[in-house]
């Protein structure tokens, strides 16, 4: 199997969605004849044109707006918001609107939209205003789904089940992973939304993560090998509808559970995870729940500060050996 | 100031203490914290310590006493205080002794700790699920978070305990007056335990005994045909006299008794407890309604319970509510014998080996017949001769037409 990049295995899916479905589209910021900011949508402009890429004014409500109202009737839009901070602006039209409708009037309507957002830090600098992790903020909405897939593979297939599901999805990227390679198929398939998955199998500690921290968890996992330290990796790929069995399972095994995201700490996902095995697996548990995630800081522009500001993977082995 | 030690109540079941060894002598000093005397309950041996400093001025319970919890079994004071015979100041006698005198209920060292033992959640888990009482987890520190006893400390522990168990039985030196070559021992609680029960029973039971030498060519044959056909579950002899006997006293009813303190308890179920030679001491697993379950689910459910009951792995639950026991020493060359009744059960069943004897027919024939000998023996408060001779006729039945089992 070929390796591409997350970046390319996002735009791959896109291609297919749309050579597939005839009302797929895109909207959104430069994302037509510049490719994106980050490069995710370049040549397909040239591919599909400019009915199919559309470049929006900055105005984030109404990108979201027209999504919406495209999705209503019958459409299937993909809308790319360039950071996630920006969805602040659209906020009203996904949280009160997109989320809402299907269930406010009765089914009469569906919704099939998918929203992207990069998040997180990786570009140097990009500061507090470019570099939040808000799917929490996603996943606390009844009638929202929230998907962030953590390598080339699982974003595919994430992406086409996200597009051809009749609900708003909130597809998180994680800027740091579009350069990240991996084994990616040329046939169509789908990764499920609402799956988590073992990403590796271990027995001594659970560490639940997702995104780009799985991949640090991964990286981790094989040093701490060479310490007999045995950790099994459970990556959510989807915080709303969170699927625990895994996490279940896995600590009913080990006893041990770390939670690892790069969001800020309080009222993050960790926390939700955390109250769930505490209250379907407290007495599997042979220490207390670990978070390790990002101080509740605005992320500085300073980069040193950044990288302290944010989760790094001596954290995340700091708390596997303190309740080892 | 006089200080009574008392014996400690270790566990909620606990109802006496044996003291197994004094580490002091009467007028020894001993400081607070200081291992004072090693004591057995029917769970388990431990060390108590001393919960004030000063000196043993007298010992009120001897080595080897059994003695109810939190009755006196010492006196520690300051170095001038006297103790008479009741263990009271003499000069003090008069004063309002509650001020001066305070008693002390002593805990187990492994508990005198100032915390008690923290488990994890898991290792609470894992302690139910191998039967370690919360008396037999010290206040380790354990080797989790901030001291916190997780499981891998509880499987180390288990290990020491399982140890510990088999070594319960521990020698102990004679005193002056005995033979150089006798040594005494502290039994093991399962001793302890039947020893107490049986000589109640002995003491407090009436009991005969009505005995019938049966024919087992039939139940021979059945269980030979059964076990052909049965698979990986063997059917044992004793598993078939628990369905024959169930049996009987499921059409004998007024046999299902049990005397309770001048009264008469009629009960409503049938449990028969099955006598097994464990190593360490015997102990009863009992089988619940077998009247109501299949010979096969009874083979898997007795196999399971001695094999349980072997490890010593039973619980006090599965070893209780018994209503009737079967005692079985037909596989070693025992002919015939009487067994004690298990109070408070009302009757026991003592099996015998299966044995080729010549015998005389209906037709006045001389056959060679499988005979084994049933002794059963009954409390005659609540049975009389004729009820015990109707149960044991019953049984023979079912053991000589083992095909009415399913009538």
């Amino acid at each position: 199997m070929r390796n591409i990049s997350y970046l390319d295995a996002i735009k791959e899916a896109m291609r297919e969605e749309m050579l597939r479905d005839p009302n797929v589209f895109l909207l959104g910021e430069d994302i037509g004849r510049h490719g994106g900011a980050f490069g995710v949508t370049r040549g397909l402009f040239d591919q599909f044109g400019p009915e199919r890429v559309i470049d929006t004014p900055i105005a984030e409500g109404t990108i979201v707006s027209c999504a919406i109202g495209a999705a209503i009737s019958g459409m299937r839009p993909v809308v790319e918001i360039m950071f996630i901070d920006f969805s602040t602006l659209a906020m009203d039209q996904i949280a009160n609107q997109a989320a809402k409708m299907r269930h406010m009037l009765g089914g009469q309507v569906t919704i099939p939209m998918v929203v992207r957002f990069p998040e997180g830090s990786g570009y140097k600098g990009t500061a507090a205003q470019h570099s939040q992790c808000l799917e929490a903020w996603y996943a606390h909405i009844p009638g929202l789904k929230v998907v962030l897939p953590s390598n080339p593979y699982n974003a595919k297939g994430l992406f086409k089940a996200a597009v051809r599901d009749n609900n708003p999805v909130i597809f998180i990227e994680q800027k740091s992973l579009y350069g990240l390679k991996g084994p990616v198929p040329e046939e169509d398939y789908i990764v499920p939304i609402g799956k988590s998955q073992v990403a590796r199998e271990g027995s001594d500690v659970t560490i639940v993560t997702y995104s780009y921290m799985t991949k640090v968890a991964l990286e981790m996992a094989e040093k701490l090998v060479k310490e007999n330290i045995s950790v099994e990796i459970i990556d959510l790929l989807s915080v709303k509808p969170l699927d625990i069995d895994p996490v279940i399972n896995s600590v009913k095994k080990t006893g041990r559970l770390v939670i690892a995201h790069e969001a800020c700490k309080t009222c993050g996902i960790g926390a939700e995870i955390s109250a769930l095995v505490n209250e379907l697996a407290f007495e599997y548990l042979d220490a207390p729940i670990q978070r390790v995630a990002a101080l509740d800081v605005p992320i500085p522009f300073n980069y040193p500060e950044e990288r302290a500001a944010i989760v790094n993977e001596a954290e995340i082995i700091e708390a596997v050996k303190r309740i080892l | 100031m006089i200080t009574e030690i008392t014996m400690p109540k270790i566990g909620y079941t606990m109802e006496t203490g044996t003291i197994v060894k004094w580490f002091k002598q009467e007028g020894d000093q001993v400081s607070a914290g200081e291992v004072l005397l090693e004591i057995s309950s029917d769970k388990a041996n431990m060390e108590v310590e001393s919960p004030v400093g000063g000196f043993l001025k007298k010992i009120a319970a001897n080595e080897f006493d059994e003695v109810p919890v939190l009755q006196v079994i010492g006196y520690i004071g300051d170095l001038d205080d006297s103790v008479n015979e009741d263990g009271i100041e003499p000069e003090i006698q008069q004063q309002d002794t509650a001020a001066t005198q305070t008693s002390i209920e002593l805990k187990p060292v492994v508990n005198t700790d100032v915390k008690t033992a923290r488990l994890s959640p898991r290792a609470k888990k894992f302690a139910r699920e191998n039967e370690m009482s919360a008396e037999k987890i010290p206040a380790i520190t354990g080797t989790g978070v901030n001291g916190l006893i997780v499981e891998r400390d509880l499987k180390a522990l288990r290990k020491d305990l399982q140890v510990s168990e088999e070594s319960v039985e521990s020698v102990v030196p004679v005193d002056s007056t005995g033979d150089p070559d006798e040594k005494l021992i502290v039994p093991s609680r399962y001793k302890l335990v039947t020893a107490k029960r049986l000589t109640q029973s002995i003491q407090e039971v009436p009991q005969f005994t009505v005995g019938v030498d049966v024919d087992t060519s039939a139940l021979n044959k059945f269980r030979g045909r059964l076990n052909e056909k049965a698979g990986n579950v063997k059917v044992s002899i004793t598993t078939l006299l628990v369905k024959c006997v169930a049996k009987a006293i499921s059409e004998n009813m007024n046999v299902n008794v049990s005397w309770r303190d001048g009264k008469i308890a009629v009960l409503k179920n049938i449990n028969i407890g099955i006598a097994v030679a464990a190593e360490n001491g015997l102990v009863v697993p009992v089988i619940n309604a077998p009247d109501k379950k299949g010979v096969l689910e009874l083979a898997s459910e007795l196999k399971i319970m001695t094999d349980r009951a072997k490890a010593g792995k039973l619980t006090a639950e599965e070893m209780t509510g018994g209503t009737f026991t079967i005692s079985n020493l037909g596989m070693f060359t025992v002919d015939s014998f009487r067994a004690i009744i298990n109070p408070p059960e009302s009757a026991i069943l003592a099996v015998g080996r299966i044995v080729k004897k010549p015998v005389v027919t209906a037709e006045d024939q001389i056959m060679i017949k499988p005979m084994m000998w049933l002794n059963l023996t009954s409390d005659h408060r609540v049975l009389d001769g004729a009820d015990a001779a109707r149960l044991i006729e019953s049984i023979k039945l079912y053991i000589e037409f083992p095909e009415m089992l399913i009538g």
